[in-house]
């Protein structure tokens, strides 16, 4: 027994070392975001206690309500045009006599798994005022659109429902493929149609896997900065100033570091409320 | 299946196959093209691979071996770390186990934005800013909840009784794990270093915090850098530049994927 113990105590304590180093981190940022703590100036060697106006401010600041209404705009339509589109891509897949399965896999797999950077680049580059997107509306007969301007908001959604669809697909299609073929086929002789089919029979049976795609997507959509960022900075003026590029802009543009703290702070409580959800679902899922 | 419908399901695909790729085709074509100067896609006069001779000399080459550096040894890091703390997870019963696991799993879904914070504070009171090994403990410190949790999920399919035989034998705990359960863990042991350097080497956010002297920056901050750096953008180099960085993650995915998805579906289960 004591040789186990020994055993584990000396396995597990690596790791638990880097954990204690974020959990000191995490510690220090809660102490900053009471303070006036700033990246440079006076009070960046010299922070003063200033208790809870950080967080009193926080309420008091439009731009904080602005980034809370452009994150929940931007996550809500990411991800429901991931999931949806993910999922119609899956059940299209996995129909019978599809020859070009692996090829739109394989291509939509692509604009997932490139690093986040070449994604902005790409798209930035797409949605250029001269670049393919506008050349290909000018074929079509619709003159040229200032997209990064006009619709900024509209350009990073539809940019990272290109880029993050795989995702959703690769998950629905594991599911699907555990749904049993005797089930669509009983549902065959029946004479049901494709819709009744999907309706009645693969939505329900997917319907756990649909959950925890959807919500971890959602936690993953809220937090992610290199896209938006890359591509807008947060502007033109606040349009795309989701939350984490609003801490990014405080935080290291405006230098003002005890704020930014306190504003991560809210995210963080946002983030957790989501993942408790989620870990109480799983409980829920485990259980059926 | 009817024949129609068929049809039109392949209709579909098609299209949004040719709408998923236009974006990435054009990637390709600026980056042969010996005149790059718009970022529309079209048929370039000649080809050219200047653009990639450029992007391997200079400070381009520089970024590209930043990020080796930062992806290699945060994949060797985690790897060695979560290979010993996945196997108490797998076959000890100790206390707070589960509170842990759960922990990992909720660290491995928080997103990184919500550290960014607290993680720089730390570094300026190091004074570990402006090094490389600042990014690879924090990317390590990010990485390790994926891999344990996809080992340990390895380590549960070797069957206990291995290490039991062993142990009759005479064989120590240490070596009993160093000679039955690691030669048998091989396929996950990789996934894990693979994984692991294919996020650390698409990172963003964390070296662009981190890292500020140009000569230290990995090829992801630099490509953000380069982009608009003298009015003029160059988009045959940045091409180029793209093309290179997102070969790595393209061959490591479709090397692992069948792992990969074993994996993902596995961490999601807990």
């Amino acid at each position: 027994m004591r040789e186990n113990t020994k055993l584990t105590v000396s396995m597990l304590s690596p790791t638990l070392i880097f954990l204690f180093f974020l959990l000191v981190a995490v510690g220090w940022a809660i102490y900053a975001s009471f303070t006036d703590i700033m990246l440079l100036g006076p009070t960046a060697k010299s922070p003063q206690f200033i208790g809870l106006r950080n967080y009193e401010r926080l309420f008091k600041d439009p731009f904080f309500f602005n980034s809370l209404i452009k994150s929940v705009i931007y996550t809500s339509s990411v991800v429901a045009g991931q999931c949806v589109l993910g999922l119609f891509l899956a059940v299209l897949m996995s129909q019978k006599g599809v020859k070009i399965k692996s090829a739109v896999a394989v291509a939509v797999t692509l604009c997932w798994i490139i690093p986040d950077i070449v994604k902005v680049y790409t798209w930035g580059a797409f949605a250029h005022y001269e670049g393919t997107l506008n050349s290909i509306l000018r074929l079509v007969g619709v003159s040229s659109v200032r997209w990064f301007s006009e619709k900024p908001l509209e350009v990073c959604i539809i940019g990272n429902i290109w880029s993050g669809t795989a995702f959703s697909m690769i998950l629905f299609l594991s599911a699907l493929e555990t749904i049993p073929p005797q089930i669509y086929e009983a549902a065959d002789i029946d004479g049901s149609s494709s819709w009744q089919k999907f309706r009645y029979i693969t939505l329900p049976l997917a319907a756990p896997v649909i959950l925890v795609d959807l919500l971890l997507i959602t936690i993953w959509t809220f937090g992610y900065f290199t896209f938006v960022f890359g591509l807008t900075g947060g502007g033109p003026g606040h349009a795309t100033e989701i939350y984490p590029v609003f801490i990014y802009n405080e935080a290291f543009r405006l230098y003002k570091i005890g704020y930014g703290a306190a504003v991560s702070f809210i995210m963080t409580a946002i983030v957790g409320m989501i993942c408790i959800g989620y870990l109480i679902l799983l409980r829920r899922l485990e259980k059926v | 299946m009817r024949y129609p419908e068929t049809i039109a399901i392949h209709i579909i695909l098609i299209i949004i196959f040719i709408f998923t790729l236009i974006p990435l085709s054009w990637l390709f074509l600026a980056s042969l093209d010996p005149a790059a100067s718009s970022p529309t896609a079209k048929i370039p006069t000649g080809i050219t691979i200047e653009n990639f001779y450029r992007a391997f000399s200079g400070r381009p080459l520089r970024w590209i071996l930043n990020s080796l550096l930062i992806a290699v040894s945060t994949a060797t890091l985690v790897t060695f770390l979560a290979t010993m703390a996945a196997y108490p997870f797998s076959r000890m019963s100790f206390f707070g186990r589960n509170f842990l696991l759960y922990g990992f799993v909720f660290l491995r879904v928080i997103p990184v934005s919500t550290f960014i914070l607290p993680v720089y504070l730390i570094y300026v009171k190091l004074k570990l800013l402006n090094t490389h090994l600042s990014v690879i403990l924090t990317l390590s410190i990010l990485g390790i909840p994926f891999s344990l949790l996809l080992l340990k999920g390895f380590y549960d399919t070797i069957p206990i009784t291995f290490e039991e035989a062993s142990w009759i034998d005479g064989c120590s705990k240490w070596k009993s794990i160093f000679c039955i359960v690691l030669p048998q863990c091989g396929p996950g042991l990789a996934v894990a270093w693979f994984m692991t350097f294919m996020s650390a080497w698409g990172e963003f956010l964390i070296p662009f915090i981190l890292l500020r002297r140009m000569a230290l920056m990995p090829l992801s901050v630099g490509i953000f850098t380069t982009y608009g750096e003298h009015g003029v953008v160059n988009y045959g180099l940045l091409s180029s530049m793209s093309l290179l960085y997102a070969i790595p993650p393209i061959l490591v995915y479709f090397f692992v994927q069948k792992h990969l998805v074993k994996g993902m579906v596995g961490y999601i289960k807990g």
